[in-house]
């Protein structure tokens, strides 16, 4: 992430907090949880970052 | 890079991105960009031979780092699918992407708005076919939402949470609602079928919806998706824009809600934006908001 700001809607704003939904790393760091997703980071060729979204319950 | 200019007349922004000129333009199926890299086949923009959703920043970007991004989400690697043909759980997993881009998005601090939107169809621009929606950052409040927030202001309080209360309690422009989401044609709608599916309780954006809202918003989605290709028995060309609250200086305000503006007023004539709308601002409506909500009732109740 580029910069330092909080997200929006977490605490501190008017609303309430959402539903526990934190990405937290796992293994390596590279693959991470998104509420019921699973995502991994990589890096395009040209530097471009490309995330691949999948569910972790395999629900499709 | 972008180049950003301020309109002193419109009071706008006007952004020249000269380079997306040379975008990949309605390539032959074999060349679809957005499709898997599959063995022995063309690289394409997503090294994987299968995937469910993905994000990557956009090669011909309007806006990059450090003045904003531009993103593409795939909703599938399936080149012929279009949104409402997707599964209700794909269409939830979306809504958590969206909800995951937003908050990602949000937090830099180069993005002062995150714009998250589908072109569908040749009719509004669309130049690859195979499904999918952008996001876009912008580093400066844009004058939708902007005008937004000046409708809170004008009306004391959030203004879609009013303008909900105002349909729901006239009936006829509702279309149908679920236990979260209300889809209605507004009652001075812009375009001959636009919709809008707003949050029932106030939201101000993805990241502070509740425990099965999302899914409740995906089942809205696709419901409004089913009964637009059933309108016309045809896939319907679309404008999908997310409304969500600043993520920048402007706060955080607003109430989620996505607005769907359909360009067709028949199944084959267009709604050109032409003089009136164009030169003076003014939309000039052929359809009445509450003759084409029962258009709308009658084609969502045959697609169900």
């Amino acid at each position: 992430m580029d910069g330092k700001r909080a997200a929006p809607g977490g605490p501190g704003d008017d609303e309430p907090s959402p539903p526990e939904a934190s990405a937290k790393h796992a293994g390596g760091g590279e693959d991470e949880l998104y509420g019921p997703l699973e995502l991994e980071r990589l890096r395009k060729d040209d530097g471009r970052t490309l995330i691949v979204f999948s569910r972790a319950d395999g629900r499709r | 890079m972008s180049e950003l200019r301020f309109n002193e007349l419109r009071g706008e922004q006007v952004v020249y991105a000269i380079h997306r000129q040379d975008r990949t333009f309605l390539p032959d199926r074999a060349d679809c960009p957005l499709d898997p890299t599959r063995p022995g086949g063309p690289a394409t923009e997503i090294p994987l031979e299968a995937f469910e959703i993905v994000v990557f920043d956009n090669r011909f970007p309007s806006f990059e780092a450090p003045r904003g991004a531009a993103e593409v989400v795939v909703y599938t690697d399936d080149h012929d699918a279009s949104l409402g043909a997707l599964s209700l759980d794909r269409v939830e997993a979306l809504m958590w992407v969206w909800r995951h881009r937003y908050a990602e998005l949000g937090a830099r601090e180069d993005v002062e708005y995150v714009y998250i939107f589908e072109n569908r169809g040749v009719e509004v621009g669309v130049t690859l076919h195979h499904p999918h929606g952008q996001i876009y950052g912008y580093p400066f409040l844009p004058p939708v939402p902007a005008l937004e927030l000046a409708a809170d202001a004008r009306l004391d309080g959030c203004a879609p949470c009013a303008l909900l209360e105002r349909e729901r309690s006239d009936g006829r422009r509702l279309l149908f609602e679920n236990d979260a989401v209300s889809a209605f044609v507004p009652e001075a709608a812009r375009w001959p079928y636009e919709a809008h599916l707003v949050m029932r309780e106030h939201r101000p954006s993805l990241l502070t919806c509740r425990d099965g809202e999302l899914r409740l918003l995906a089942a809205a989605l696709l419901d409004l998706v089913h009964g637009y290709d059933a309108l016309f028995d045809r896939p319907l060309p679309y404008v999908m824009a997310v409304h969500q609250a600043p993520t920048g200086a402007a706060g955080h305000a607003g109430h989620l809600h996505l607005e769907f503006y359909p360009p067709l007023r028949t199944a084959e004539k267009l709604k050109y934006l032409a003089g009136s709308e164009q030169g003076a601002g003014t939309f000039i409506g052929d359809v009445l908001p509450e003759e084409a909500a029962e258009h709308l009732r009658g084609a969502i109740e045959r697609a169900g």
